[in-house]
């Protein structure tokens, strides 16, 4: 199982690297730099915005920035943020932790509640019940998460002004009682996270199903049946976990779908994450901020991918890691 | 300008401002007097302000700070020797109780209040204003107003409590001491031993100490900013106990938490949201006159708009006040020339191109488009009256104000194309003049100044003006010291801009804040919203929050804590690009 | 999800109904039956398409061919204005939409006269049917998936006809104060946004630029994806892990994130958009391809063009991808669905489709400001959005259970 795992970090090495260099450049084929904010500024003389330029190092050729930035990146530097005025290092410590909770959060809501309804479709199939799970899951899973997320706001925050509709906590939270303060959090994170999640569980909620039928229809269940073993056992405990299998694959799948959904979900429900970092970057071109949030998130995704094939491994027998990795 | 201002600074402006004044007063969109009973409650202190910014400060460090969100809160921390009255113009004691000039008025005296303290109990003194000085001019800092200070040759302490600014010229005395107030004071026992490079990176510039009403608490990155009332303010403390900016990017998540009561005061909120603000109960809306001016900008080099009376038949052609009232809700006011109404040196008498197409067609009729083939497009030598209206995509109002001006310009045979870009290369694009026509905003600063704008070669000449007339007057305008000379010869200057129609001037859009109906005290100046916020309250028993006002977070820190440099501070600053 | 009612497993009955035009050799088993020729449900057809197909009992064809004769009579009806308008003097938009009104007209009706007179009177069939007929009936029977296709033909027609359909020019204001965030009514069924402008018409015409961008951006996804995948499947060796080391990399940035990058960097416009969406999209049709082209190399009539010396370009070009075209078509149609999903995600952030363009995503967020006083502007097209994307991921799934049970998703 380690050589597995050192064989898997090796091998994406070169493949982050490969990213970042893709994103750096892209951000550099951009007209315009960090500096052109200050030059549309009558106030400040050119000359000091060719200054910070240099000091930027930005009046060099693009290779010499890319080997500079190369160099740093590797020594573990990830250079100082334009706009916010800090260690990149300090950015990342601040959204990499808000963002891991909520999609934590979020992929727990997928698999609870597509599991869940599909395993209830798959039991009660062609009935009521089915077929309406089976359009609401088209529906939501058809829906762009933004606007799911403000049709959120606008019925629990602002018709019903149930759930805050913004942030991480309330104003008033360092006053409040350590059991109140998790209240509080949780509040916080429900809309976002069902936002975030309500796509995947639809599509969680379909592979269910379909798992579930074909492991009804197998031998071994028909089998279990004809033991005498009672119908919630044999859903539960045997259909279930055959189904179980190719959805935990899925979980791989979902990180980098849920990084995406954090870009406009953060957006909208003001969490302080790597998706608002990155899009907040890029709107202000800040280079490194940009190259070190992708950098950051095709970690997770490709330990997110990691995360999936060892838990496949240690759900079905069948599949040894080893064999996997070739 | 609203009426709660304190009766020591209304008789002071009304006294030294005349005409001044009167003109100020028609500015300002009202509320209804009486609309809040003043007697109704003491000033009480405690409760909280929980207000919304729409992205992070990115630094709290005024040298370097270039964001607006910054200002806000910094505005707060720090203190000016001297503060700027909502005239613009005129001082108000800060730090500093008074000044005086010289003999020979090429230096001024401030004389500082010896109560004033840091937020970590050091004593404010003279060689912290020398310091700050030093520091606000150091190349490497990048301080964006640091022109302001460009005929400063000297600041010295004479004593501990006196410190006194050499000028190398005279110029007007109101400004003069403006130019003294650009840069805000800064602790030298704190930042003194830093190499400047040490102090743009310092934690201090995300942990500032200052002198203002108000202390730093906390700041969460992407979440929100804490200040709290500072108990040993030299004069009375605030009266709220902290203020709150929760940093929310959406704007319909800030309605929803506005009306939800967990967002108290949105400032210069967009005015789409008027309508719904307006009628939702417990919450005011407070329109005030604002800094900023919108225009379309004509390239005068591309071949259709070097014809003036295209750009005058655009400008006649454009029904401006339809875009008053059907963008802003009435809630603005027809532009006419580039120094705006607040500012003194504006012009009064310089009347608004009336909404006429006859007119418009009429013009366009003598610069030869015609339209012969009667497409409803106008041409001239083979050519279409077709061009590029552009725009930068993050502004919402220009885009709608694009959307208008192409509607009501195909009436009178123009085809204007949307063009929206991003704003650096938007003004970019400008600035290169590879542009025909474009929608764009300007803040302006408090003092007037068009050379920038309107000067021969300048980087910000949009519509590539060429007028030697113009570039002479507004050279001695600049320099006038005296505010009647100066005021013709600004009148003067932007006679002349409107002759040539450079722009069509749009409108001047108010600020507008939704606040909870519960605070009172509440006087928002063009200077900035917050700019009396130390003398905002909650009556008693209608405080929100119980929070209290903790045990100084310098107390034992303080000689660690660190800084950084480089900025626009966002209130004094001079004309910034509006985005 | 799974076609309903398809675990009964006996076709009989059902294969009779509506078939369509056949393709390739088809030829009549031994023993079957043609049915006689009803001159009287072909003149029924005649005069209203599709109800002499419906009483012979073609419920399908018969439900397609009314369906469409009524939208278009009724779209001729209300738009004689128009129609004088496109003839007197049109701009391309008016006369393409004449021109698919009048194909569709006279399609309908040729379409039914063939159907009661050529099509219903065919035995049925049992057997000797290729694949494609195969999945046809698969796919007929699917209720969800037809649904999906009816819904996607209708969007598509009405793309070209908008000029004809829409009650008002969308981007006409009139006097705004007076017009503006009007509620739905009669005068304008989706009410009125900020400029006063008709929501219904804007949906109208922005079907247009949604559907397109998504047509669009997936056509060079797929070819992009086909491209390499074929490459890679094809040549395997340093190629298939250059590949697929790229795609991997691709993949490890959110495509959301790569896109903003992209679009943000270079200026949002509506071809940058579609060229952007179509790059970043190509890794899953890729993979498919390349699956397949491993298979089909070794297979016996790959072996034998090679052994007949064909170059390699005509082998991928020739013999391998045609049987790759069923995955391809299930993921292309899957994908366009997800395209629209990210173009409204990319209007969300303010880098989608500028003014005065608007897809479906950019009007949903320019009526972001008026949600709460005036939710239909920003409501209708998000609901646009929906069942779109629904009915091109139904269409999807039918299509994959239709063409390769044993991609069958349930």
């Amino acid at each position: 199982m380690t050589g597995y795992l050192a064989k898997r970090f090796l091998q994406a090495i070169p493949i982050l690297l490969g990213a970042s260099t893709i994103i750096f450049f892209l951000m550099h084929a951009a007209p315009g730099d960090p500096t052109s904010i200050y030059l549309a500024n009558p106030n400040i003389d050119p000359a000091v915005v060719e200054q910070m330029r240099r000091n930027l190092g930005l009046d060099q050729p693009v290779h010499v920035q890319y080997v500079k930035w190369l160099g740093s990146f590797l020594t573990g530097d990830f250079g100082y943020s334009f706009s916010q005025h800090r260690p990149i290092s300090d950015i990342l410590k601040d959204a990499i932790p808000n963002t891991l909770l909520l999609s934590a959060v979020a992929l727990t809501l997928i698999f609870l509640i597509g599991v869940v309804v599909g395993t209830v479709q798959a039991v009660r199939q062609y009935s009521w019940m089915d077929n309406i799970a089976t359009v609401a899951s088209f529906f939501f899973y058809s829906m762009p998460s933004f606007w799911f997320g403000l049709m959120l706001i606008l019925l629990f925050s602002y018709k019903m002004q149930l759930l805050p509709a913004s942030q991480m906590t309330s104003v008033d939270y360092e006053f409040l009682t350590v059991p109140n303060q998790w209240i509080d959090r949780l509040k916080h994170l429900l809309l976002p996270s069902l936002a975030l999640g309500v796509g995947g569980a639809a599509a969680v909620a379909r592979y269910m199903r379909s798992g579930m039928l074909e492991q009804i229809r197998q031998d071994y269940v028909r089998t279990a049946r004809a033991k005498g073993l009672s119908e919630r056992k044999v859903i539960f405990k045997h259909a279930m976990r055959n189904a179980l299998i190719p959805v935990v694959t899925l979980l791989g799948l979902f990180f980098p779908f849920l990084m995406s959904g954090t870009v406009l979900i953060e957006t909208i429900f003001a969490w302080p994450g790597m998706g608002r970092t990155i899009v907040n970057a890029i709107f202000m071109r800040d280079y490194p901020v940009v190259l070190a949030s992708a950098f950051v998130i095709a970690v997770m995704v490709i330990v997110g991918n990691l995360i999936a094939d060892v838990l496949y491994s240690v759900i079905d027998p069948r599949v040894t890691v080893e064999e996997e990795a070739g | 300008m609203r009426r709660k201002e304190s009766d020591m600074r209304r008789t002071a402006r009304i006294a030294t401002l005349g005409a001044l004044a009167l003109a100020l007063a028609c500015g300002g969109a009202g509320e209804e007097p009486g609309e809040r009973p003043e007697a109704e409650a003491a000033p009480a202190d405690g409760g909280m302000l929980v207000t919304a910014i729409g992205a992070d400060p990115d630094v709290l460090f005024p040298p370097t700070s270039t964001s607006a969100q910054s200002s806000d809160i910094y505005d707060q921390i720090f203190w000016y020797l001297m503060r700027s009255d909502p005239d613009l113009v005129h001082h108000q004691p800060g730090l500093a109780d008074s000044f005086r000039f010289s003999e020979d008025s090429l230096a001024i005296d401030f004389f500082i209040n010896p109560g004033v303290t840091w937020h970590d109990g050091h004593p404010f003194t003279a060689e912290d204003v020398v310091f700050s000085h030093d520091v606000c001019t150091a190349p490497e800092i990048n301080f964006s107003a640091v022109s302001w200070l460009q005929h400063i040759t000297e600041v010295e302490a004479v004593d501990s409590l006196t410190v006194r600014f050499h000028y190398d010229r005279k110029y007007m005395p109101e400004y003069m001491v403006t130019d003294a107030n650009v840069c805000y004071p800064i602790p030298e026992h704190i930042l003194g031993e830093m190499s400047y490079e040490e102090m743009k990176n310092s934690d201090y510039t995300r942990r500032p100490v200052g002198t203002g009403p108000f202390r730093f608490v906390s700041w969460e990155p992407g979440q929100r900013v804490v200040i709290e009332a500072y108990p040993d303010f030299f004069k009375d403390r605030a009266h709220l106990n902290r203020v709150t900016y929760r940093v929310i990017p959406e704007p319909t998540t800030i309605v929803t938490e506005v009306m939800n009561g967990n967002v108290d005061l949105w400032p210069r909120f967009q005015s789409s949201f008027y309508p719904e603000l307006t009628e939702s109960p417990g919450i005011e809306v407070l329109s005030e006159p604002g800094r900023s001016y919108t225009y379309i900008t004509y390239n005068t080099e591309d071949p259709i708009f070097s014809d003036v009376r295209v750009r005058k038949a655009l400008t006649y052609g454009l029904d401006r006040q339809q875009i008053v009232d059907a963008l802003l809700y009435g809630q603005a006011k027809i532009a006419t020339q580039p120094i705006i109404s607040i500012i003194w040196a504006h012009d009064p008498e310089i009347e608004p191109y009336p909404y006429d197409p006859e007119r418009a067609r009429q013009l366009l009729e003598e610069a030869g488009w015609t339209d012969a083939d009667g497409d409803g497009i106008r041409e001239k030598d083979g050519r279409d009256l077709r061009f590029e209206l552009k725009t930068n995509s993050e502004n919402q109002l220009r885009k709608d104000v694009v959307q208008i001006a192409q509607q009501q310009w195909k009436e009178i045979g123009a085809r204007a194309t949307p063009n929206t870009a991003e704003a650096n290369t938007f003004f970019e694009d400008l600035m290169a003049q590879e542009y025909q026509a474009a929608v764009a905003g300007w803040v302006v600063g408090i003092k007037p100044d068009l050379e920038p704008t309107f000067k021969t070669g300048e980087l910000f000449n949009f519509p590539a003006a060429k007028n030697a007339r113009l570039d002479s007057i507004m050279a001695e305008a600049v320099l006038e010291a005296d505010m009647e000379e100066a005021t013709e010869l600004w009148s003067q200057a932007q006679r002349i801009v409107v002759d040539e129609a450079y722009y069509t001037f749009l409108f001047e859009q108010n600020d507008l804040h939704a606040i909870h109906e519960r605070f009172r005290g509440v006087d928002m100046t063009p200077y900035g919203w917050g700019h009396y916020l130390e003398e905002w309250y909650v009556p008693e028993g209608r405080q929100r929050y119980d929070v209290p006002v903790g045990a100084s977070p310098f107390a034992e820190e303080g000689e660690d804590v660190a800084a950084e440099a480089g900025g626009v501070s966002g209130t004094t600053a001079g004309a910034t690009t509006d985005r | 999800m799974a076609p309903h009612g398809e675990s009964g497993g006996v076709e009989t009955a059902a294969l009779v109904v509506g078939e369509t035009a056949p393709r390739g050799g088809f030829v009549p088993s031994e023993g079957e039956e043609a049915q006689p020729r009803k001159p009287w449900a072909v003149a029924l057809n005649a005069i209203v398409p599709g109800l002499g197909s419906l009483a012979l009992g073609r419920r399908i064809a018969g439900a397609w061919l009314l369906g469409g004769w009524l939208l278009s009579i009724a779209t001729l009806a209300t738009s004689r204005e128009e129609i004088s308008r496109t003839l007197a003097d049109g701009g391309v938009g008016d006369w393409v939409a004449l021109v698919t009104l009048a194909v569709t007209l006279v399609g309908v009706w040729g379409a039914a006269v063939w159907d009661a007179a050529v099509a219903a009177t065919r035995p049925p069939k049992r057997t000797g049917v290729s694949q494609w007929r195969l999945a046809a009936r698969r796919f007929r029977k699917d209720r969800l998936a037809m649904a999906g296709l009816a819904i996607m033909v209708l969007l598509y027609w009405i793309t070209l006809l908008a000029p004809y359909i829409a009650p008002f020019d969308p981007n006409f204001q009139g006097d705004i104060v007076l017009n503006r965030y009007l509620g739905p009514s009669l005068e304008h069924p989706m009410g009125t946004d900020k400029f006063g402008r008709d929501v219904f018409s804007r949906v109208l015409y922005g079907a247009r630029i949604s559907l397109t961008i998504g047509f669009l951006a997936v056509a060079i996804s797929i070819t992009l994806g086909s491209l390499f995948g074929a490459l890679a499947g094809y040549f395997r060796g340093w190629v298939d892990t250059a590949i697929a080391r790229g795609i991997d990399m691709l993949l490890s940035i959110p495509r959301l994130i790569l896109l903003l990058v992209i679009i943000a960097v270079f200026s949002p416009s509506i071809w940058l958009i579609i060229a952007a969406l179509g790059l970043t999209g190509w890794y899953g049709s890729a993979r498919i391809v390349r699956g397949q082209f491993l298979q089909l190399r070794e297979q016996e009539f790959v072996h034998a063009s090679r052994a007949l010396g064909y170059s390699d370009w005509r082998i991928i070009a020739r013999h391998i991808l045609p049987n790759t075209l069923a995955p391809i078509i299930v993921i292309a149609t899957l994908n366009i669905g997800n395209t629209i999903l990210l173009e409204a995600g990319l209007s969300f952030l303010g880098l989608g489709v500028q003014p005065p363009t608007a897809s479906w995503g950019s009007m949903v967020n320019d009526g972001r400001d008026a949600m709460i006083t005036a939710w239909w502007i920003s409501t209708f097209p998000g609901l646009a959005i929906v069942l779109t994307v629904v009915s091109f991921n139904l269409l999807g799934d039918g299509l994959r259970d239709a063409l390769d049970p044993r991609m069958r998703s349930g």
